[in-house]
């Protein structure tokens, strides 16, 4: 029911219902925000990004088509090509501070937090790892987005997901134990 | 991919859809145990509270959207006109060589306090969950709103923001937040749990996307201005503070929202609606939520169903195009109906479903208009609340109320229960409510106890007046209320206006007024007596008899004539030119009546009460007069005739559940009728498969 209750919600939503439009923020708000953050390191950042983010869907929400991909992926798609985005700005116009933001400078957890795992240890520790495992850890664990639809989002393969999952909780984990934080 | 990877998805899989870390890592086999500590990395992060938006946030986002929604070609860049990026404060650090410890511890400082924010924001860790609790049937869930990854979960799991809840059918759940409020899920819905989360102080924050079924919702009065519980539905959404309320999804999107207590605000994109206790709207997808109406619930056979008016359990109703029809309900089939009752008075049904069982009562909100004796007028409808009633508390006109009934074989409604459904009572007035007081020894009596009016018309209206007697400050009467019988004649209409008081102080006189409606050339005897005082309730003997005639034969007199002492009898009002006649009794002693009843057979005489019993007054033929407030004498009558006060006991309440005289049901009993055949043939019986007439039209 919920499946033909969906298609007919994003039929809706393509036809500028603006109760619909209002439920898919509702529905998906919290993960998008919650995914720019980690991946941008800053609030105000990812709250920008993620009215963004709608904004666009809007824009390209006739040009969906629910047979190509889930709308929950295609949203992320647009989150994260939003987050590339920003971070080559960032390059562009600082790049010294924005490598300062990302590595050396927020990377000492050790000396700035306690030793259990907070959203904040969390974020930075996930600074060291490459861009798709930082992803696939956001994705699957902080949004608790299926295998599936991670892949159609990073356009992988599911295979090719759980092997980035696995490589990516080892380093995540080699991060936070040379930090000393403790999460079990 | 290798097997490792595989084997560790299967893992956080079943994590995932709830089993427990220790039981997922023991699963492990010997040679995969370095999976272990990774499986456990995946439950602290899934555990942590993660940022979120605040909920100004999302509001303003929300509508920035509907703008851009409103101006689609609209450049939408830059939509956050207070966008700044941070400075560079670390440059300043590294040049103020000296401050650098002190920087650094206050640095410590800082970001610790962070992490305590960060926590504290979190809210308590309970929150980010609702037990489930009550399952019965399949429950499953889902990981998320466009998952299909489908588990079974019973009572005692623990369901998360984002995961999506489906029952099947005969099937059930109570979703139990934090703060206690619950939801309980019905059979066949589709709900998912889209955002979840709260904060100290019991601060909830709810969102629930509901595609199906039906859900009820009982909400703790949400705290601070960041709470808020919000049900999405295809065509509304419902927003509360502190109510119960439910919402009904059908398969064509088609919401209906029923209020039980408390205040929802329902809204879509092209209007908003406020319901309050007892009301009711439906909405339909992409159109406006319609007019706030109250509500009825009808349970029991369908026996009649011509075109668009169908009658269950003798109320008929419209069926219209937008009604949900589930199932092929014919003629006898047992159904459950809800609808709406519009401002036109027509009940419409919004859906109507067949049921198994005949449990369900029928019943119907509306606003208590008046109180007169037994009966209640409520929106306009008039329903016989008789002892079986069972009255709810802060009962009063003007309060909404959920009327529970079923119809007599005359067609009258009974109220088998009257609720009231708002949760305070009203505002306390400058006289305080009256408690019982054990010393107070009022002394109440109708001055005068007998009113004759005669008049061309067929409304009447007669002013009397009760005072109470006693001359010591501390002799007040609380709580009094008073009652009538017609006990002559037959009248369509009967009402006391005011019916109570809450406190009438010694030497104090109240007025009322008595409204008759009957038929031309007609007479109609009706007694008034005080039905209930709490201070000292052994000495309600008084009575008012009005005789009212209507006959348009007599000599008109264009103002009153009142008896002497006319400054003491109250003015009678009467709607058509009358001939009044008060007769002023100093004592309140019973002036016993015969009165023939439609029977034929009258009610006993009170003569020779004294000489059948030992005692006078006798207890209990006064707690019967009381109970059912007629005298006390035509009580003593039936009981000199021979009939036991069991059994005349027995006798009055039948009359009132079934709406039969009392005369009639002593005579059944004469004709040699035992006391259960007596009841088998007042209980009513629709025949199967014959359309039951609808007496007593339940239409205003």
């Amino acid at each position: 029911m919920l499946d033909t209750a969906q298609s007919e919600f994003i039929t809706r939503a393509q036809r500028g219902d603006t109760h619909v439009i209002g439920m898919l923020y509702e529905q998906y708000h919290t993960g998008i925000f919650r995914y720019l953050y980690y991946r941008v390191g800053d609030r105000q950042t990812a709250e920008d990004l993620t009215s963004e983010v709608f904004v666009r869907m809007l824009r390209f929400l006739p040009a969906y088509r629910p047979q190509n991909v889930s709308f929950q992926a295609w949203l992320f798609q647009i989150a994260r090509n939003l987050a590339i985005d920003h971070h080559r700005q960032m390059l562009v116009r600082n790049p010294v501070r924005l490598e300062e933001d990302l590595t050396a400078g927020n990377d000492d957890p050790a000396v700035a937090t306690e030793h259990g795992l907070t959203s904040q240890n969390l974020r930075k520790a996930l600074n060291r790892l490459t861009d798709e495992q930082r992803d696939v850890i956001v994705m699957r664990f902080v949004t608790a987005m299926p295998i599936a639809e991670v892949a159609q989002t990073l356009h992988k393969s599911e295979d090719s997901i759980k092997g980035l999952q696995r490589r990516a909780l080892i380093a995540l984990r080699e991060t936070l134990n040379e930090w000393e934080i403790v999460y079990d | 991919m290798t097997d490792k990877d595989e084997l560790l998805q299967q893992q956080l899989y079943a994590l995932e859809n709830g089993a427990p870390l220790g039981s997922v890592v023991d699963g492990l086999p010997e040679q995969d145990q370095d999976l272990a500590p990774l499986i456990s990395l995946v439950a602290a992060v899934r555990e942590i509270p993660h940022p979120d938006l605040l909920l100004e946030q999302s509001q303003a986002q929300q509508q920035q959207i509907a703008a851009a929604v409103a101006r689609p070609s609209n450049n939408h860049r830059n939509t956050n006109p207070t966008r700044q990026k941070k400075t560079t404060w670390g440059r300043w650090g590294w040049t103020i060589v000296p401050a650098l410890a002190l920087a650094g511890v206050v640095m410590l400082c800082f970001v610790a306090a962070l992490a305590g924010v960060g926590l504290w924001l979190g809210g308590p860790p309970n929150a980010r969950a609702a037990t489930l609790m009550d399952a019965h049937g399949q429950i499953e869930v889902a990981s998320s709103a466009v998952s299909n990854d489908w588990r079974s979960v019973t009572t005692g799991e623990r369901v998360r923001a984002g995961q999506r809840l489906r029952t099947h059918d005969a099937s059930g759940a109570t979703l139990l937040f934090f703060d206690g409020t619950r939801t309980t899920v019905g059979s066949d819905a589709d709900v998912t749990l889209t955002k979840l989360g709260g904060g100290w102080g019991n601060v909830l924050k709810v969102t629930l996307t509901q595609n199906g079924g039906i859900t009820n919702h009982s909400v703790v009065p949400l705290r601070g201005k960041n709470s808020s519980f919000l049900v999405l539905t295809p065509s509304g959404s419902a927003s509360v503070h502190g109510t119960t309320f439910n919402v009904d999804v059908a398969s064509n999107g088609r919401s209906r929202f029923a209020v039980d207590t408390g205040t929802v605000l329902v809204s879509n994109a092209d209007a908003q609606v406020s319901l309050t206790a007892g009301q009711a709207t439906a909405a339909q997808p992409g159109q406006k939520p319609e007019k706030p109406a109250y509500r009825f619930s009808l349970a029991g056979l369908v026996t009649a169903n011509q075109g668009t008016t169908w009658v269950v359990s003798g109320v008929p109703f419209t069926v219209t195009p937008d009604t949900e029809i589930r199932g092929n309900p014919q003629v006898s089939s047992r159904v459950q109906v809800k609808g709406r009752i519009l401002e036109s008075g027509v009940w419409v049904a919004d859906q109507i479903e067949p049921v198994e069982d005949d449990q369900q009562a029928s019943s119907f909100t509306g606003t208590v208009q008046a109180i007169s004796g037994d009966t209640w007028q409520v929106d306009g409808w008039t329903v016989l609340a008789n002892r079986i009633t069972d009255l709810g508390e802060n009962l009063s006109v003007g309060r909404a109320v959920r009327v529970t009934f079923t119809i007599l074989p005359d067609g009258r409604w009974l109220a088998v229960r009257i609720e009231s459904l708002e949760e305070t009572p009203p505002e306390p007035t400058s006289t305080p409510a009256p408690t019982p007081d054990p010393n107070a020894k009022p002394s109440l009596s109708f001055q005068p106890d007998e009113l004759e009016i005669t008049g061309c018309g067929t409304d009447f209206s007669v002013n009397g007046a009760l005072v109470n007697e006693a001359e010591e400050a501390k002799d007040v009467a609380a709580n009094v209320q008073l009652g009538y019988e017609v006990i002559k004649g037959a009248a369509s209409l009967v009402e006391l206006n005011p019916v109570s008081w809450d406190v009438i102080a010694a030497g104090q006189t109240v007025n009322f007024t008595l409204h008759v409606t009957l038929a031309e050339g007609q007479q109609v005897k009706v007694r008034v007596f005080v039905l209930h005082e709490t201070n000292r309730p052994d000495h309600l003997r008084s009575r008012l008899t009005v005789t009212i005639n209507s006959s348009c034969n007599q000599t008109e007199t264009p103002e009153g004539t009142e008896t002497p002492e006319a400054s003491k009898t109250p003015t009678p009002t009467p709607t058509a030119t009358a001939v009044v006649t008060g007769t002023m009794t100093p004592t309140p002693d019973f002036t016993p009546t015969l009165t023939p009843e439609p029977s034929g057979t009258p009610l006993p005489t009170a003569t020779g009460v004294t000489n059948c019993t030992g005692a006078n007054p006798q207890p209990k033929g006064m707690s019967l007069a009381q109970e059912f407030g007629v005298p006390y004498e035509v009580i003593m009558g039936w009981f000199c005739q021979g009939f036991g006060f069991g059994e005349i006991d027995l006798a009055y309440s039948l009359s009132r559940e079934a709406g039969v005289p009392v005369t009639s049901i002593f005579e059944m009993r004469r004709s040699g009728l035992g006391w259960g055949e007596i009841k088998q043939q007042l209980s009513p019986k629709p025949t199967k498969g014959n359309p039951q007439p609808t007496k007593g039209n339940p239409h205003k």
